[in-house]
């Protein structure tokens, strides 16, 4: 397939009065692992609603795998081979973790045919997230770390070939945060999944893990570019220094 | 075609009824407001009201006007113990809960009256006079029940919109708890709030009583509830002043579809019940809002 | 990981539904036992039988997703009237009227199904509730006042059936056929609500009750799937209203198979057992019938003599009961049954 994986051509959209993507464009390519920073307010969450299909974008169109997917609705994106996680992780909390997990091999673009085969792929996945030991416990039972690991799991039993992940690494301690974005990396070359990754505050590890970042703020693209190039930008530094101390 | 006379009579009847449709639907706009409660139960509610003013109207001879108040305060008083005994808990519980609690309780008030009532069907007269006009006759106790519910929807209406209680009452359905840092009393705001739409309901159904004088019976008010909802999904589920506007809108959809459905009866000799069909066309209007304008049509 | 061949999930998912019905498959074949044991206490096994259908009809819709349906009774309605219409209109079909009138009120319920939940089933819990609300009556009302089938009188067809099926083939429809239908009823039921349970749909059904925005965003057609419950549910419920108030009953009459009571009832049978799971219903019309049978038969005389229309004092009594019961779990009803449905029923599967 010519082009790239997930191609976002300037979409706006605002909220009443309020805009909160100005003519974004960013685009992804297979296999690649991107990291979308930004301060709280920036847009992030609301980039990935559009990518994902919750909401429709004012203007500006969404390209994913080279078809246009501005005007599907989310299930049909998923087919497509499209995942996400939450930023506050939404696992549904009376199944277990296996049977979360296997409603995502269900209706993924994995398409799981029956129950026995969902499970196997469910329990496969736990194993690579670290998870098999929790597989009977209820899902409302798991510390927010391991929700988070859970709805990593959910979102590769759908086989993507894109993976959108809010916040994952937020609210962990620096051991989990390594553990985690090894985990994604492993994956990533595994099984040539891309991966696009909001991030509030860079971390060693984003910077270790990440190959290209893009830095939204207030809604626009300000910088773009290899992690140490874009750190280091003054443009960049400044809505940082302006925000967090 | 059309006789100029009934279609001026159809506009009065449509305006009357209207206005009563409106306090009725503002029961239940207040209750799903504050609390995000839908009142499935709400037409055992109407059928009490109508009750209340049938017993002192026709038992001890008080002024059917004086009931409306009396049903308010039984109404309020009912509310607010259903606040304290159930509602208390489901503020904020799935859906399911809190439709599934409604409907019991209006499944048990309504039981407990037809034990109480016999499923007779009762009526009372209250004649007060007619007034002619251009041919039409409009009944002066039909216009006074109007006129009491547009009097209760304007203190409803003053109470939300000009009062501490009506700031407060805002600021809770915004953010309950932001409103609760400020110090206001939330767990009062949604007790009072289920009371005062428990009473305007119950006065509603009085104020119908006075209006249709015929038909009490304990299941009167479940053909009210789909109507009263048809009317608060037009308005907007929640708005206050949209109640009455969408309940006017309602009485001339209703007898504009009468009217029309009497015409289909006569141009083609048709053996139909065109007031029943009516009825039927309520629940497609119904279908057609929620399919092409969810949010209501009075909404901001 | 995906294994091959076509035929294996198959048969894996047959496998897995075979499992997960055995418990309340036995149970009815146990009552089918005693309806040919007890020849006395058929009325009461076959009054069990429709309550434990009327639930489990509105069970897989409700119990599965956690929407009310308030207009549950009318698919019960198009069944019966289903069924009448095809002996009123087409007598000389004989024994053939049987299954064009399951038919007739399987499609009339289908549609119905999909008009009321193409448009509500889009909307949320409440706006779901008030659409499902006006279906009873907006029905009810179009066939009073437009005067059809009868109108408000009704069609009332026992001499047509007799003419269809002779005066032997009346008794035996009118009793043991059509009580035997309501057995055959029972198992396609269970037979559905597991093949549910062990499939997509039924892991669909549950991400949908758990978390509906989460299910949407994460790639599950919602509407999709909570249309199919619910047309399941309307046609199981339509089958069920054409067998035991048309066959059995051989009279249809709008105040009647419109009663909102019906679907109270269902409420409180699925309630009481336990929704989303296989014995629920089941359980739950036991229960309801045995308490009912006690109430009528010791307590009801009594009554009589305060002078108190002891007649339906139930209704009052189980509202009270559900009512306690929401407000006793406020964490939901579903709350309290999700536990049950992953203990009872999922776990089951998943060993």
């Amino acid at each position: 397939m010519a082009g790239p994986l997930l191609k976002v051509e300037n979409v706006t959209k605002r909220f009443g009065g309020v805009v909160a993507l100005d003519r974004v464009s960013i685009s992804v390519d297979e296999g690649e692992l991107v990291a979308i920073i930004g301060p709280n307010g920036s847009g992030k969450t609301t980039l990935f609603n559009v990518i994902n299909g919750v909401y429709r974008p004012d203007e500006g169109r969404v390209y994913f795998r080279g078809v246009d997917v501005t005007d599907l609705p989310p299930y049909k994106r998923v087919e497509m081979g499209l995942a996400r996680t939450f930023q506050i992780p939404r696992p549904w909390p009376g199944l277990t973790v296996r049977e979360n997990v296997a409603v995502g091999a269900f209706f993924g673009r994995a398409r799981a045919r029956s129950v026995s085969e969902a499970l196997e792929v469910a329990d496969s996945v736990l194993d690579i997230v670290g998870l098999s030991g929790k597989a009977d416990e209820v899902a409302a039972r798991l510390t927010v770390v391991e929700k988070k690991l859970l709805e990593l799991a959910r979102a590769l039993a759908m086989r993507p070939k894109l993976l959108l992940l809010d916040e994952i690494v937020a609210g962990m301690s620096p051991s989990d945060v390594e553990k985690v974005v090894d985990t994604i990396v492993r994956v990533r070359d595994e099984m040539g999944i891309a991966v696009v990754a909001l991030v509030e505050h860079v971390i060693r590890a984003v910077r270790r893990a990440a190959e290209r970042v893009i830095v939204l703020h207030q809604g626009r693209v300000i910088a773009e570019g290899a992690p140490d190039e874009v750190l280091s930008n003054p443009k960049v530094v400044e809505v940082y220094l302006g925000v967090t101390q | 075609m059309v006789d100029p006379a009934l279609v001026l009579s159809s506009v009065v009847t449509a305006l009357l009824v209207g206005c009563i449709y409106g306090v009725l639907t503002l029961g239940l706009n207040i209750v799903f407001g504050v609390l995000r409660i839908v009142n499935v139960g709400f037409g055992a509610f109407v059928m009490l009201g109508a009750y209340i003013t049938y017993f002192l109207y026709k038992d001890y001879g008080v002024n059917p006007l004086l009931t409306i108040p009396v049903s308010f305060a039984i109404g309020f008083a009912l509310g607010y113990a259903m606040y304290y005994a159930a509602f208390r808990r489901l503020v904020g519980a799935p859906e399911l809960s809190t439709l599934l609690a409604t409907f019991a309780v209006g499944v048990l008030i309504q039981e407990l009256a037809r034990i109480a009532w016999s499923p007779d069907i009762r009526g009372f007269t209250w004649d007060i006079g007619v007034l002619e006009l251009a041919g039409v006759r409009i009944v002066y106790s039909k216009v006074v029940a109007a006129l009491s519910a547009l009097a209760v929807v304007a203190g409803v209406y003053y109470l939300f919109t000009r009062t501490r209680f009506g700031l407060a009452v805002r600021a809770v359905v915004q953010d309950p708890e932001g409103a609760m840092v400020v110090g206001i009393n939330v767990d009062r705001i949604y007790a009072v709030s289920m009371a005062l739409g428990i009473g305007v309901t119950v006065a509603g159904g009085s104020i119908l009583a006075i209006y249709l004088q015929q038909g009490i019976e304990p299941y009167m008010g479940i053909p009210y509830t789909l109507l009263a909802f048809v009317i608060a999904v037009m308005a907007g589920l929640g708005s206050i002043l949209g109640s009455l506007y969408a309940g006017i809108l309602f009485g001339f959809f209703e007898a504009a579809s009468f009217l029309a459905f009497s015409m289909i009866k006569d141009a083609l000799g048709l053996d139909i019940l065109p007031y029943v069909l009516t009825r039927s066309a309520a629940f497609f209007l119904l279908l057609l809002t929620l399919l092409l304008k969810p949010e209501g049509l009075f909404r901001r | 990981m995906a294994s091959g061949g076509g035929l294996e999930p198959l048969l894996d998912t047959l496998k897995a539904a075979a499992r997960k019905a055995g418990p309340a498959l036995a149970v009815y074949l146990v009552l089918l036992a005693a309806y040919f044991i007890f020849p006395e206490r058929r009325q009461l096994i076959a009054t069990i039988l429709f309550y434990a259908l009327l639930g489990g009809a509105f069970n897989i819709f409700m119990g599965m997703t956690g929407y009310v349906d308030f207009g549950y009774v009318a698919f019960l309605a198009m069944g019966a009237y289903g069924m009448a219409i095809a002996f009123t209109y087409m007598a000389d079909l004989g024994y053939w009227a049987i299954p064009v009138g399951f038919a007739i009120g399987a499609i009339l319920a289908s549609i119905l199904a999909g008009i009321v939940g193409g448009i509500a089933l889009r909307l949320r819990g409440a706006y779901f509730a008030i659409a499902t609300i006006g279906v009873n009556e907006g029905i009810r009302f179009l066939i009073e006042g437009g005067n059809l089938l009868g109108g408000s009188v009704g069609l009332l067809f026992a001499g047509k059936i007799k003419e269809a099926l002779g005066d032997d083939g009346f008794k035996m429809i009118t009793s043991t056929g059509s009580d035997l239908i309501l057995f055959g009823l029972a198992f396609l039921t269970v037979a559905v609500t597991a093949l549910i349970l062990s499939t997509r749909v039924g892991f669909a059904l549950q991400a949908i009750r758990e978390d509906e925005d989460a299910a949407k965003a994460l790639g599950i057609n919602v509407t999709k799937y909570k249309l199919i419950a619910f047309t399941t549910s309307a046609v199981l419920a339509s089958l069920l209203g054409a067998t035991f108030w048309s066959l059995k009953g051989n009279y249809v009459e709008p105040a009647r198979v419109f009663n909102i009571h019906y679907t109270v009832e269902a409420i409180i049978v699925v309630m009481l057992g336990g929704a989303g799971t296989l014995l629920g219903p089941l359980v739950g019309a036991v229960i309801y019938q045995g308490f009912n049978f006690a109430l009528n038969t010791y307590v009801a005389p009594f009554l009589r003599e305060l002078g108190i229309h002891a007649l339906g004092i139930h209704l009052p009594i189980f509202a009270l009961i559900l009512l306690a019961v929401i407000v006793a779990m406020p964490e939901g009803i579903v709350g309290y049954l999700r536990a049950r449905v992953r203990s009872r029923v999922l776990r089951e599967v998943l060993a």
